[in-house]
């Protein structure tokens, strides 16, 4: 394919999808400004960043801010809960949207169907303090869920009081907050499915389970895989406002996160340069995992983000 | 072609979570390593608006307050108190933002950190140690010296200037002390009428203290189901929990938050590791045994806690004098005041008195940025906010109640963008007499003038200024203090310098880490001696390279 073909094609394209190309300019103009424009700021983590010299006026220290962090007392701690976090949710939370849009797309009752979508993806649109907020009502001693757990041999204190149940309060809400909105793009493959497929299916005889066996779920696994793959590029990226506005003392054994620990050396103690640098050394480590999760998906089902 | 529509939608769904989540590391980055861009701007607001060489402009950025309450027609940008002073003293003031509590340490520590500073600011003694070295802010010697009044000068000093010391490095004042009294000690408050009613004696001692809880839980005169003994909240050891903290139980036990004190060597101690806070440790994780303390404290702020007071749960507390401001939700009903309080001075283990800890009296500090064009402008505030909140004259009335002059609850004072307070006052020796024998003719400041007047109104039958009679009254929270001070029965921080470089590195860790041992040992979750480890800890964690900082300090500026 030489340049002038694909430039001539792209001509073409380009003059059949205007209006798809216009709608991209807004997306390509936010990462332009908000993502790529701020990403020189991450020369900071290599240098003694002091606001009145600015960016490039700051000293170079190398190296200094990584070995730091990496001799640091909590660096262990940090590192394996965020990974035990993330692994968590890669076990439990990914597959969650898949099973609700599988059972959704069974559902005959086109009323009932979008009732359950609408009241699934409603949490997702509420604002995380609200959700602390919720969460730790609902594990408080006179809670619901205190309320019930107590039958079970709870000792009916606050949840968010025990270090052994962080990680589980921590998945459990962040499946009940995305299922539904995760669950959408799930929805769509699903009627990308040749309805012929599951006719050809009946005939042979295959019940229901069997046509999601055989012919949904091999439907919607390129996106699973990519989705998948996504999601492993994201392992060491835990959101630091649920976890600062859940933990406390008694929990941060188990909820401290590299995320939480940047928060708070960077704003709060005003070491710039040192967490721009953890933040530096997570992207890293997701993008390593990244390539690496494509690279086998690609050897194995064929599927790649490229 | 359907299919084909059908992947494309697909495809561009995946896309966009994808490229959302991939923004996430992007985003982080940017949140801590924020554009060094508008620095240019910075000197821009404040426009010189000296063509006429009379009225100067200084910015500021401000904390907006619930409790603030404008006169219709005045908001932040134009109200009696900003007017009050461009027409006294020439100076305007803008604000370049205002953010409200929760966000506005957030937004100062984002303004340092994109070098976008107003021409003067409220920082803590982190950033002012910062903000020096950085070189982002100017050297008041001079400035001070021409410009500041005798008064203002005399006033800042009264504490034999040791908090303009903390301000100054290497000889140059970096800072105007956001000074107050540090001579206010912590009480305990218990509701009197139940120990009436259980016929129980005043605490004195600590045993006192759990005998009483325990009553309190046992007999349970509030007919309460969730009952306690002494209120707790989340952030029980912290110095900005001032009701339902757990400091003045340490020092009951004559243990200490996070303070330098004496070794007795002539050398200085960190009193979080010393063995008396490992009694009080005990002291608690057997009051939390018993169930006189509400075991989901890790989780309650201070207004979830003093629910329970509020509600006849709990009837003991340890508080900062103003406490009663905080009780009077409970205490007074419709009118009537339904629960009566008592203060007491903080019991002890022993026969020897507790020693309520104390700071220097300053925890913030003003600063001028270095591009500030009338830094003049700043000092001539502070002149005059020393003479309005001090001795203000009936028109002067302005800076304190807005146009009207009359006090009506709207907290117009908080308008003022640079308040200091005194270092010194004889609040305890003058106001519980002046109330108690209703004689107006001994006080001195206008501060006095302002309780009696409410106190009095209090005598009058006017229920809703209950706790400024437990505050300023006889047997109040004011009136344990001459006692104090005259005995020296205090124990004061001994280290006041800038942090040192290893606190700045270390210390976040260390009271992370000191918290997590108290909480474990408190809730009963580990064993006491669990402590001597900690100690061990605390040493290799950098404690003891403080130590020898502090020290070093200790030597050069005794």
């Amino acid at each position: 394919m030489d340049k002038t073909a694909f430039g001539r094609r792209f001509v073409r394209d380009f003059l059949t999808n205007k209006y798809l190309y216009a709608m991209m300019i807004p997306v390509i103009a936010y990462y332009l400004i908000f993502q790529y424009t701020p990403m020189y700021g991450v020369l900071i983590a290599f240098k003694n960043y002091v606001p009145a010299k600015g960016i490039l006026g700051s000293p170079w220290v190398g190296l200094d801010h990584f070995q730091a962090f990496f001799d640091s007392y909590y660096f262990l701690r940090v590192l394996s809960n965020t990974i035990i976090i993330s692994v968590y949710s890669l076990l439990f939370e990914f597959p969650a949207p898949i099973i609700l849009a599988l059972m959704i797309n069974e559902v005959r009752s086109r009323r009932y169907k979008k009732f359950v979508q609408t009241v699934t993806y409603m949490p997702y649109f509420i604002s995380m303090i609200v959700i602390a907020g919720l969460i730790r009502d609902f594990t408080d001693s006179g809670g619901v869920i205190n309320t019930l757990y107590s039958y079970f041999g709870g000792d009916g204190t606050s949840m968010l009081q025990h270090a052994g149940l962080f990680r589980p309060i921590y998945i459990l809400s962040e499946i009940w907050q995305k299922i539904g909105w995760e669950s959408i793009i799930y929805l769509a493959a699903l009627m990308g499915i040749d309805q012929d497929q599951y006719e050809a299916a009946r005939i042979d005889g295959a019940g229901r389970l069997k046509q999601i066996w055989y012919v949904t779920l091999p439907g919607i696994l390129p996106t699973i895989v990519i989705l998948f793959i996504l999601r492993v590029g994201n392992l060491l990226n835990v959101g630091f406002e649920k976890i600062i506005l859940l933990y406390n003392p008694i929990t941060y054994e188990t909820a401290d996160v590299i995320s939480s620990f940047v928060y708070r050396k960077g704003l709060l103690e005003f070491n710039w340069s040192y967490s721009t640098s953890v933040g530096v050394f997570n992207s890293v480590i997701n993008l390593t995992l990244l390539v690496l999760a494509n690279w086998l998906s690609r050897k194995v089902t064929k599927n790649s983000l490229w | 072609m359907k299919l084909g529509r059908k992947f494309l939608l697909i495809t561009t769904l995946i896309v966009s979570v994808a490229l959302a989540a991939c923004g996430n590391n992007a985003k982080e980055t940017e949140k801590s390593s924020p554009s060094a861009s508008p620095s240019a701007s910075a000197g821009s607001s404040a426009s010189s608006g000296a063509e006429s060489g009379e009225v100067i402009e200084v910015s500021t950025v401000s904390q907006s307050d619930p409790y603030l309450k404008f006169d219709e027609g005045e908001s932040w940008e134009k109200n009696s108190i900003y007017d009050a002073y461009e027409k006294d003293i020439g100076v305007k003031i803008t604000n370049k933002w205002i953010a409200d509590v929760t966000q506005f340490k957030e937004k100062v520590k984002i303004t340092i950190a994109s070098d976008d500073l107003p021409d003067f600011l409220m920082v803590n003694a982190t950033q002012l140690k910062e903000l020096t070295e950085a070189d982002m802010i100017m050297d008041l010697t001079e400035l001070y010296e021409q410009y500041a009044t005798d008064e203002t000068k005399k006033f800042l000093t009264m504490d034999g200037g040791l908090q303009m010391k903390t301000a100054t490095f290497d000889g140059k004042l970096m800072g105007i002390p956001s000074s107050y009294n540090p001579y206010q000690y912590q009480n305990l408050y218990v509701r009197t009428d139940w120990l009436k009613e259980l016929n129980l004696p005043e605490p004195k001692t600590m045993a006192d203290l759990v005998a009483v809880s325990e009553a309190f839980k046992a007999k349970n005169p509030g007919g309460k189901s969730t009952t306690y003994g002494l209120a707790v909240s989340k952030n029980p050891f912290s110095i900005e929990t001032g009701v339902t903290g757990l400091r003045a139980f340490l020092n009951g036990y004559h243990a200490y938050e996070n303070i330098w004190i004496d070794d007795g060597n002539g050398g200085l101690v960190n009193s979080d590791i010393q063995p008396e806070v490992k009694q009080a440790l005990a002291a608690l994780q057997d009051m939390f045994k018993k169930g006189l303390i509400d075991p989901e404290f890790a989780v309650k702020d201070t207004e979830k806690a003093a629910e329970l007071l509020y509600d006849d749960g709990i009837g003991m507390v340890f508080g900062a004098t103003w406490t009663p401001a905080q009780l009077v939700k409970g205490a007074v009903k419709d009118g009537k005041i339904v629960q009566e309080w008592g203060v007491f001075p903080i019991p002890s283990v022993d026969g020897n008195p507790a020693r309520p800890q104390i700071g220097i009296g300053v925890d913030e500090y003003y600063v001028i940025s270095k591009k500030a064009k009338h830094p003049e402008g700043v000092i001539k505030l502070l002149n005059q906010w020393i003479v309005v909140d001090n001795h203000p004259t009936e028109d002067q009335k302005v800076y304190g109640y807005g146009k009207d002059r009359v006090e009506k609850g709207s907290n117009y004072w908080l308008l003022n963008p640079l308040r200091v307070g005194k270092q010194l006052d004889n609040n305890g020796e003058i106001l519980p007499k002046a109330i108690e024998t209703k004689d107006a003719s001994i006080l001195q400041t206008q501060d006095q003038k302002n309780r009696y007047e409410r106190a009095m109104k209090f005598v009058d039958g006017d229920t809703s200024m209950w706790w400024e009679y437990l505050i300023s009254g006889p047997k109040g929270a004011f009136s344990y203090g001459p006692e104090i001070q005259k005995n020296k029965q205090y124990m004061q921080n001994k280290f006041y310098g800038a942090p040192t470089p290893t606190m700045v590195d270390r210390q976040e860790i260390l009271t992370k880490k000191r918290d997590e041992v108290y909480f474990k040992i408190m809730m009963n979750q580990v064993s006491v001696d669990e402590f001597d480890k900690f100690v061990e800890e605390w040493k290799k964690l950098g404690g003891d390279e403080i130590t020898k900082e502090v020290n070093e300090w200790y030597s050069a500026n005794k």
